[in-house]
Order: C-alpha cells, then sequence, then structure tokens
C-alpha cells in the first residue's frame, strides 16, 4: 500500500467530465470546502487573516491554569508525574498505545518519537474534541505548516476492523496502512475534500462553511494531528468554547442565585471554568463562544 | 465475566470512558469496536459513544488508562457505580484547588503574613469558656449522621478478586460491590445548629484575623484579605449569627484572635478612632477588648458601634448578645468562590489532610462530601463548617430584618435556611458507597496535586 497522494485521490472524487448537475455540484463544493479550509472568503479570492483551519486541543479547565502557565503535557510526561487513581498498571497496559504511537512517529521527522508527540486535531471554527474537555485550545496559523504531519482518522482506527484484519499483527503491513493514512499540512485541503465528499451522497445544493465544519470535525470522528513538540500559551491564538457549556455554566449561575440550588460538582465545575477565563484573560488570550460552527467572521 | 469497566480517566476533569466489557486491558487482544460510554461534569450524565478508541486515545493526553487495584482492573456491577466512582473523584478532586491544584479561583485563601502569629495557642473545643446552656457541643448532628449513614454502607461493600490469581494476569479483575447509603430524612437539627454554625464562622474568621496584614502588606494582598474577610462577614451575616459569635465558644475563639491584634502592628487596621486609645501599650487587654476588636474587623469598623458604643465596651458586646441585629449589607458574589477564600486553620488542615495554609472551606467541603472517610475524625467543628458552608450556598434569599427584641423570627427563618443545607448536604454525599480498597482512592487526587 502506498502513501496516499491525496491531490489525486480528491481529484478522482470529481467527475469532471460529467454534464450530470450532482457531478457539476460536487466539483463546486470541492471548491468551497478548499477555500474554507484555507481561509479564503466566498466572495473574494483573499485569504482571510483568521480563517482556515486550525489545530486544536481540548482540554478540560481543570487543567487550564498548569497548562496555560506552563506547557501542555502528553499521557508519557503525566504518567511520569504518577498523577493517576488506583494502582499502577502493570507494563503491558500501554503496549498497545507505544505500538501506534511508535508506528505514527516513523511517518513524521528522523527525530519523531512515539513518547514525545502530542495529538491535536484538525478544526474549523468549531469548538473542538469536546469529549476530552471543555476547553478548545487553537493554535496559532503557522503551527500548521505544510510539511506537519496529518493523519486521515484517529490512529487508533490502525488497531479497528477493517485495518486491524488486514494488518493481522505484522508490522510491515501496519507500517504501509499507517502511511496511507498519512498527509502533510499541504495536503490539508484535499484531505478534507475526501473526508468530506468520498460517502456524500448526490447533491444540488452549495455547502455551507457549516456544513464543511461539521465535516472536519464530526463528533468522534477527526482528522488527527501528531505534533512533535509541545506548546504553552505563547503558540496559542484563542480559545473556543462551546455555547452548551457556556448555557450551562449561567444555568449554574441562576441556580445559585434563585434555586433550586446546584450540586458542589456543578459549582465546581463552573468555578474552574471562571478560573481558565481569568487566566487567560490575564494572558490576553481571547475565549471565544461557539454558537455556530459556520463562517461566524 | 462482564462488568462495567474504566477505559480511560482524568480524574481531576471528571471525564471518563467506560464501558461493559470482560477485564481485558491487560490482554492482547481488546475489542475497541464495541461502545463505550463517556461521562463527564457538570452532570455526570451517561453519553453513548461509537467505539472505546476514543477512550484510548484519550490516554495520550490527560487520561489515564484504566483503573487498577494489585494489578487487576476494578470492575463495577453497574454503569451507575462507574458514573458515581467518576464523580466522587471529581468532587473530591475539588479539595485540592485551594493549594494550585489548577482550579480555586478568586486567589485562592489569604496567606500568612511572614511573621503573623502562629495559632498553636489558638483556643479549642474543649478549652473554650462555654456560656450557660451552649449546647454547641452536642450540636451538628444532623451532618455527623449522614457520615455515619455512609460509614455503615461502607461497612456491607466487598471487593471480589476475581479470575487468574497471578496478578498482572489477563481477565483479573478486582470487582467492587458498592452499596448505596440511606441518608433517610437528613431532619433539620435547626434549633441546636446556630451554635455550632457560629462556632465554625469564628474558626475561619479567628484564622483570617490570624492572616492579617501588618502594615507595609503591598496593596493587593490586603485587598484580598479584606475580600475575603467581607466575604465571611456577609455570611455571618446572612446566617444572623453576630448574637452567637459574640458569646460561647465562639465568642472566646474569636475574642482570642482579636487580642492578638493589639501589637501595634496591626494598629493601622483601625485607624484613628476611639479604639486607638485602648490600644495604647500598656493597656490591659481584656477578652472583651479581643472580641470588640474582632468584630470591628469583621464589620469593617461598621457606623453602628463606631462612635456610640465603643467607649463601653461591656455595654456594646451585652447589647449584641442580647440580640441587637448589626444587619450589614451582604456582598454575595459568588458564594463558591467565596468559600474557597475562607481558610482553615492547621488543625482543621491536619483532620481533613490536606495541605495547611493554603486549604479553605470550600476545599473541606468537596473533600468531605466527595470522600467522607478522608476527614477523620469527623468532628463537629467539622459538621459545622459544612453546614456554614452549605447555608451560605443554598439560601439565597436574604433574612427577615426583624429585631429579634420584637419577634422570633429569624430564628424560625434561619432553622429552615438550616433544614435545607443539611438535606443539600445529604445530597452531595455519596450515592455509593465503595469498599475500603476503592475509598482510599478517592485520597490520591488531592494529595498527588500537593506532592
Amino acid at each position: 500500500m502506498a502513501p496516499t497522494n491525496w491531490a489525486d485521490r480528491a481529484d478522482q472524487l470529481l467527475q469532471r467530465s460529467s454534464t450530470l448537475e450532482s457531478d457539476l455540484y460536487r466539483s463546486s463544493n470541492a471548491g468551497i470546502i478548499r477555500k474554507a479550509v484555507c481561509g479564503i472568503g466566498l466572495d473574494s479570492d483573499r485569504k482571510h487573516l483568521s480563517g482556515g483551519v486550525r489545530i486544536v486541543f481540548n482540554i478540560s479547565s481543570a487543567h487550564a491554569r498548569k497548562i496555560l502557565s506552563r506547557r501542555y503535557r502528553n499521557g508519557y510526561e503525566l504518567e511520569e508525574k504518577d498523577v493517576r487513581v488506583g494502582g499502577k498498571p502493570p507494563a503491558a497496559v500501554s503496549n498497545r498505545r507505544r505500538r501506534i504511537d511508535n508506528m505514527v512517529a516513523t511517518l513524521g521527522s528522523s527525530t519523531a518519537k512515539g513518547e514525545t508527540l502530542y495529538y491535536g486535531a484538525l478544526e474549523l471554527n468549531g469548538a473542538g474534541m469536546r469529549y476530552y474537555g471543555d476547553l478548545c485550545l487553537v493554535l496559532r496559523e503557522a503551527a500548521l505548516g505544510p510539511s506537519t504531519l496529518l493523519l486521515y482518522r484517529n490512529s487508533y482506527d490502525l488497531d479497528r476492523e477493517p485495518i486491524r484484519s488486514r494488518v493481522n499483527g505484522v508490522e510491515a503491513k501496519l507500517r504501509l496502512e499507517a502511511r496511507a493514512l498519512a498527509g502533510h499540512g499541504s495536503d490539508a485541503a484535499d484531505m478534507v475534500i475526501c473526508k468530506i465528499l468520498t460517502d456524500a451522497a448526490p447533491t444540488t445544493r452549495l455547502m455551507t462553511t457549516g456544513l464543511i465544519s461539521e465535516g472536519v470535525l464530526a463528533d468522534e470522528d477527526y482528522l488527527e494531528v501528531p505534533l512533535e513538540q509541545s506548546f504553552g500559551a505563547a503558540e496559542l491564538c484563542e480559545i473556543r468554547t462551546a455555547s452548551g457549556d457556556v448555557a450551562a455554566e449561567a444555568r449554574i449561575g441562576s441556580r445559585l442565585e434563585q434555586g433550586p440550588p446546584p450540586t458542589l460538582a456543578e459549582l465546581l465545575w463552573r468555578n474552574r471554568r471562571r478560573d481558565a477565563e481569568r487566566c487567560a484573560s490575564d494572558l490576553d488570550l481571547p475565549i471565544r463562544i461557539v454558537s455556530s460552527q459556520g463562517r461566524t467572521r | 465475566m462482564g462488568a462495567w469497566f474504566i477505559d480511560a480517566l482524568d480524574s481531576r476533569a471528571g471525564l471518563a470512558f467506560v464501558s461493559h466489557r470482560s477485564a481485558d486491558l491487560l490482554g492482547s487482544d481488546q475489542d475497541i469496536d464495541n461502545n463505550a460510554v463517556h461521562i463527564g461534569p457538570p452532570h455526570f450524565r451517561p453519553e453513548t459513544v461509537a467505539s472505546r478508541a476514543i477512550g484510548m486515545a484519550a490516554t495520550r493526553g490527560s487520561f489515564q488508562t484504566g483503573l487498577f487495584f494489585e494489578e487487576r482492573e476494578v470492575g463495577f456491577d453497574t454503569l451507575e457505580d462507574a458514573i458515581e466512582f467518576v464523580r466522587r473523584t471529581y468532587v473530591s478532586g475539588g479539595g485540592g484547588d485551594g493549594a494550585g491544584g489548577g482550579g480555586g479561583g478568586g486567589g485562592g485563601v489569604p496567606p500568612r503574613p511572614p511573621d503573623g502569629p502562629d495559632d498553636e495557642d489558638r483556643p479549642r473545643p474543649g478549652r473554650e469558656k462555654s456560656a450557660p446552656g451552649e449546647t454547641g457541643r452536642e450540636s451538628g448532628r444532623p451532618v455527623i449522621a449522614l457520615r455515619e449513614a455512609f460509614a455503615s454502607a461502607g461497612e456491607e461493600a466487598r471487593i471480589e478478586l476475581l479470575g487468574p490469581a497471578a496478578a498482572g494476569s489477563e481477565g483479573a479483575m478486582a470487582l467492587a460491590r458498592a452499596q448505596a447509603p440511606d441518608y433517610g430524612d437528613p431532619g433539620d437539627g435547626g434549633e441546636e445548629s446556630g451554635p455550632i454554625m457560629a462556632e465554625a464562622a469564628a474558626l475561619v474568621a479567628a484564622e483570617l484575623i490570624a492572616r492579617a496584614p501588618p502594615h507595609g502588606t503591598d496593596a493587593a494582598t490586603v485587598s484580598h484579605w479584606w475580600n475575603a474577610v467581607s466575604s465571611v462577614r456577609a455570611a455571618i451575616d446572612h446566617a444572623d449569627l453576630w448574637t452567637a459569635l459574640a458569646s460561647g465558644s465562639a465568642g472566646t475563639i474569636l475574642g482570642e484572635a482579636g487580642k492578638r491584634l493589639t501589637g501595634k502592628r496591626y494598629a493601622w487596621l483601625f485607624g484613628d478612632h476611639a479604639i486607638n486609645r485602648r490600644l495604647r501599650p500598656g493597656a490591659p487587654v481584656t477578652d472583651d477588648l479581643g472580641l470588640a476588636l474582632a468584630i470591628a474587623v469583621l464589620t469593617g469598623w461598621n457606623t453602628r458601634f463606631r462612635y456610640d458604643l465603643w467607649d463601653d465596651l461591656a455595654y456594646w458586646l451585652d447589647h449584641l448578645r442580647q440580640g441587637y441585629r448589626l444587619a450589614l449589607a451582604a456582598h454575595r458574589r459568588d458564594r463558591f468562590e467565596q468559600l474557597a477564600k475562607w481558610p482553615l486553620d492547621s488543625q482543621l488542615c491536619g483532620i481533613a489532610g490536606l495541605p495547611a495554609e493554603v486549604s479553605s472551606v470550600a476545599d473541606l467541603l468537596s473533600l468531605a462530601t466527595g470522600a467522607p472517610h478522608a476527614v477523620e475524625p469527623f468532628t463537629p467543628q467539622v459538621a459545622g463548617l459544612l453546614l456554614f458552608g452549605a447555608f451560605y450556598l443554598v439560601v439565597e434569599e436574604e433574612g427577615p430584618l426583624s429585631h429579634r427584641y420584637y419577634s422570633t423570627l429569624p430564628e424560625a427563618w434561619r432553622s429552615a435556611g438550616i433544614a435545607r443545607a443539611v438535606k443539600w448536604l445529604s445530597q452531595q454525599f455519596p450515592k455509593r458507597a465503595f469498599p475500603p480498597e476503592i475509598e482510599a482512592m478517592f485520597e490520591q487526587p488531592q494529595r498527588r496535586l500537593h506532592a
């Protein structure tokens, strides 16, 4: 299995010679996706300074102060600090993760190591992977360079069906599968076109930016970005938070004032979010509430 | 054997991925295509996710892989048990916020001044002068009963070690058989809980007074200290505790704290008022003077007694003890954040295993409700602090302003408020008691954060 040429693969999705209305719309939609990913406005060919996809990392507000005042740490670094609850697991428990991380590292630079990768996601306008935390740290545009490693899927998909059966425990096959998932920052638009249009039903409607945002990062399905270096507050351009969380926070505050009283867990959660916001404010980091994944600016 | 297991857990964040499966994390062949359940704050409602892969991937960030006891995966009988475990790790972990655990908000407790008075000879229960008929020692009963109900359920909880005998073997599991505590009807206990709340308020106020910034302290620290003082004052006023504060064990605690302010070091707090005549070198430092100084600090040198009453301390304090209500305007703001500014003294920190100097009533509330066994002994003072904090949090209305001379309305209002506070505390106490081996895990997050 050869490394994927994402430009070719994206092009193959488009029936350039077809005169079918749905194929014509598919081509137009590919163009719209490319512009949205690159941050080019729909009404001009100029790149919008704050537009386009970004690398994001979701964290809990409970960790915000530590991460913003120091730097983001990955699972290996945290293991060394031994902050886990319960007993220490046997080494075999992390072998699976190590195997995948080491494989991903072979896709990066010659100095990349599995233990020093930091896994983010590609995001367009949204609030990121909320399962991992209520705050979405958005890296500056410069973090996504032309040679930045991108993965078409969550790399754990390498250990899931149908890839798992194809690999069947053979390392060389795993390496080939991993290479097929890999792309670079320069491929971002083509990878997103493939992700959105590969299984898209024929349509005669033009796509909106909101639809593209949902396609880039939909629920559990995202494009993964394994960075070879950590980052701190200086590398961030903003923090995003979902409107649902903001509404929950406001409702907890309202119940504190007028009853019925919130639970202690709710108060703690709200307090930590406020503390994170205070910390971000001290660092002049804007917090943006994501109320729509459409073209909001 | 199928049970609910944790795939990934971020205890401080209260986030977890759990799945119903066999104990397979130690094996080489995990079925990560199975559905999983995501759990998270603030509501801890389960949400299904399509596969375990997303949880596995989470372990590359802030999540730990699985939950283990003696190299066995810990399993739970029901999803509700697993959710309660995650919720409790979250709440009990809140007991580390005050010590720079990452949250806290509002700057935490005011620092102790570098050469401030230590609290070794702080009057504590058993040494205080109690007023006749004072029942403070016996109160706090409804809160202590919650802890007893929890402990009783814990005695029924068991851990079962199943699967291969060799530690670390695939399929080996520790099944946590939890028990639901029966808190019954917490009752109100309102009639007898006033003094214990006043004593709790006095303990917090005394610790704050011990942290009074000496002359020359930077403005930000002074301001932070005053914000903490004003929030305790608001809570005292809100619960109508001034009279109880001026008598019994609370009065003793507060009076001793106030006497420490008579040195030149703190004279600046009182400005150019009549009080300075009493603070001259060589002037007698009486119990009443200490109490009056403490209340003067707490009330921000309130004009109600600034000139007209100060010259006759005995008269003024009697007036207060007989029910003169200061009825100060309460500045309640974000009340949970205020609780994080109320410092605990070193003895209370020791009881709770919380770090001295930096821990707050909010920390105690988190730890004592998330991991009640971690607070040992669970004294009436602990109960009083929980009650005082809970009352401030859950009674959102302002109390009646009628004068005690003419009405018992304030007492009835406070009694009803105490009942609500106890009820709320019972709702925050664990919904499941786990076996001791699992309960011990709730003590880990905050302790590790301070390591």
